[in-house]
């Protein structure tokens, strides 16, 4: 196992775990807040979706074009790497 | 619909209900409807008398009577009924009509009770409605009149001038209220009219106020979503960044081991 092998391995294992725990307890953290049949809680639940709704990804084009590049950037990498290993 | 609670007439009564009433609570019903029922009167007249009027009322036309109210610069809540809007019509005393319509001097001039004919004519109408007011209640409204004018002069309010036509009557000053209300009455309500004033402009700013500050609570929590996003984004973009230099690292190794035969 090279290099990259293990940082990639290592990579998925660990950035994997986090984003799954994160994300796990984000949602569970939000769906209590959100829960209830009260007024408070109904209004609460219908502004989240509204504000979802209210955002702009051009805000964010910049940041999105960067890593598109990056990603394209790192298929042509694999695909070199592929090459030589051959 | 048959009731009268809290003092709002809301709708017709019918032959049955009105006798079982007492003599006070059948005259008091027929003063909301602007008629007077003489002391004397037996239940079965009265009844009479006051179907008839009920009668009436029903067949006024709402926009009429809107007029009337606007006229006495009275209000009712929207949607309410001609009984509702006769009986606030009721209390205006006033008799400036000059500036009413035909078919509001009509209208009032029934309510009133005023002897006009078949077809009147505007002339006749506002004669009627003169000739209608007792002497007693001539003389008291120019008693009023005359006190109206005292305390406007001692206060030194002058008569506002007359709004462009926007076809609504301008708010009464406090001469057009005693004259209407009494000394004490026109005071009262003259007050009470300051007061409903300046806590109506105090509400519209507690209004504004709160709008503001949701506006403003909206646009940070906006600002931290983005934020959020924002940082999500970073963080995504330095572990590509990163991915990419160890894949370069690792090109390179793989290409210099491929080369030099290892």
């Amino acid at each position: 196992m090279h290099l990259f092998d293990l940082y990639r391995r290592l990579l998925v294992i660990v950035l994997g775990v986090y984003t799954v725990i994160r994300l796990t307890q984000g949602t569970l953290r939000l769906a209590a807040r959100l829960r209830g049949s009260s007024r408070r809680r109904r209004v609460l639940r219908g502004y989240v979706a509204v504000l979802a709704l209210r955002m702009r990804v051009r805000r964010f084009a910049a940041e999105l074009i960067q890593i598109a590049g990056l990603l394209i950037l790192l298929g042509l990498l694999l695909y070199a790497h592929g090459l030589i290993m051959e | 619909m048959a009731t009268a609670d809290d003092g709002q007439l809301l709708g017709p009564m019918k032959a049955d209900l009105l006798s079982d009433l007492s003599a006070e609570q059948r005259a008091d019903l027929a003063a909301r409807m602007g008629l007077a029922l003489e002391e004397d009167l037996d239940v079965n007249h009265a009844v009479r008398a006051i179907l008839e009027r009920q009668a009436l009322i029903l067949g006024f036309d709402r926009e009429v009577l809107a007029e009337l109210l606007a006229w006495g610069g009275c209000h009712v809540e929207a949607g309410a009924t001609n009984f509702r809007m006769v009986a606030e019509i009721c209390r205006i005393t006033s008799m400036r009509v000059g500036g009413l319509s035909n078919r509001a001097l009509l209208t009032l001039a029934r309510l009133r009770e005023a002897e006009v004919g078949r077809y009147p004519d505007r002339e006749e109408l506002i004669r009627a409605l003169k000739r209608q007011e007792s002497l007693r209640g001539k003389f008291e409204r120019k008693r009023r009149r005359l006190v109206g004018k005292l305390v406007a002069k001692l206060i030194g309010e002058t008569p506002a001038p007359p709004p462009p036509d926007t076809g609504e009557r301008p708010l009464p000053g406090i001469r057009e209220q005693i004259e209407q209300l009494g000394l004490v009455g026109g005071l009262a309500g003259r007050i009470r009219g300051a007061a409903d004033d300046y806590i109506s402009v105090k509400l519209d700013e507690i209004e504004r106020r709160i709008d503001r500050k949701l506006d403003e609570i909206d646009l940070r929590l906006a600002e931290w979503r983005d934020q959020e996003i924002a940082n999500r984004l970073r963080i995504l973009k330095f572990t590509l960044v990163a991915s990419v230099i160890v894949a370069v690292i690792s090109l390179i190794y793989a290409w210099l081991k491929t080369a030099l035969g290892m």
